[in-house]
């Protein structure tokens, strides 16, 4: 099966050399070689690359200015809360025998987590509001959060 | 191609996809929660453009359910499903657009993937996990790029052996 070579760029870059009646399943679409990178799809490509990387980093920024010193730590266990506790205190609290949150001089961290991939205890210890530590196959979240809520989409 | 070697090629296009997704288990993990290197979606990128988003969902699916099965929980699996539909989807339309190259595809297919994770973590655990989503994003952006490299390498070179 011989396909013309095509290098307009109004082109149909996926050719369907017949318009079969057989189902969509094992129809194969064939295109010349060089059809999938195209110069303008490459730059298309690069936008959206930089776009997402902008718009992540824009996001970052944004967060850590409208970071604040926490006043609360709050405990979820699978969406429901657990435990809050003021970030002033000195405690240690166990959270359903899975690990434990210790509060000490201002930050929080976790301890003796039984999860299988330990990023809990390995992502180290937060302080200011909006900071959040998460097992997730605990389903623990350990948010510090400040009188003004500062994401306010659900609960 | 017969239809035969048709479904031949996708039973190992999800074979393949499962490799990829048990090597990446093994990988150490970079520290921010589920963050993933999408290695898998490799296989599905592939069975996008050498069929049809039908058989790309099947590879997803398979690769979903035997990760399931043979490593993972209930939860693990709804926060892989999550994220593999949001980015079948973001990449079937994208595809469709005809304006990206499948690298572009894959960028966003892996953004998506991770995005669609983070939804799903938010459903079931609230609002404290939208601190990863920033660096969830870049990470998953990084990683589809490369992906998609290696992707177009394979679809060009299995077109071929397609075509024969």
């Amino acid at each position: 099966m011989v396909l013309p070579n095509f290098q307009s760029s109004q082109a149909n870059f996926y050719i369907q050399p017949e318009k079969s009646t057989s189902p969509t399943y094992g129809r194969i679409i064939s295109a010349p070689t060089n059809g999938i990178l195209m110069k303008h799809r490459i730059k298309n490509d690069i936008l959206l690359f930089t776009a997402v990387i902008l718009i992540a980093f824009v996001s970052i920024i944004v967060e850590n200015c409208r970071k604040s010193d926490g006043t609360t730590v709050f405990i979820t266990l699978n969406g429901s809360t657990y435990a809050e506790a003021d970030l002033s205190n000195s405690v240690e609290i166990d959270v359903d025998g899975m690990l434990t949150v210790v509060i000490d001089g201002g930050s929080v961290w976790v301890e003796d987590s039984t999860c299988p991939d330990g990023l809990c205890e390995r992502s180290g210890a937060i302080s200011k509001s909006g900071e959040s530590i998460v097992c997730l196959p605990c389903g623990v979240v350990v948010k510090i959060t400040a009188d003004e809520p500062e994401y306010d989409f659900i609960n | 191609m017969s239809k035969t070697k048709n479904i031949a090629l996708c039973g190992v296009l999800s074979g393949l996809a499962f490799a990829l997704s048990y090597i990446e288990m093994l990988l150490p993990s970079i520290g921010i929660v589920g963050a993933k290197l999408g290695l898998a979606n490799l296989a599905v990128l592939v069975a996008l453009y050498l069929f049809s988003w039908r058989e790309a969902a099947a590879v997803s699916g398979v690769r979903i359910l035997l990760s399931w099965l043979m490593f993972g929980s209930f939860t693990g699996m709804l926060y892989s499903l999550a994220g593999g539909i949001l980015s079948l989807i973001i990449m079937s339309l994208l595809k469709k657009l005809d304006r990206f190259s499948p690298i572009g595809v894959s960028i966003a297919g892996g953004v998506g993937h991770n995005i669609g994770q983070i939804l799903a973590a938010l459903l079931m655990l609230g609002t404290g996990v939208l601190g990863y989503l920033p660096m969830l994003i870049i990470l998953g952006a990084i990683s589809g790029a490369i992906i998609g490299i290696v992707a177009t390498l394979l679809i060009k070179a299995l077109k071929k052996a397609v075509k024969a």
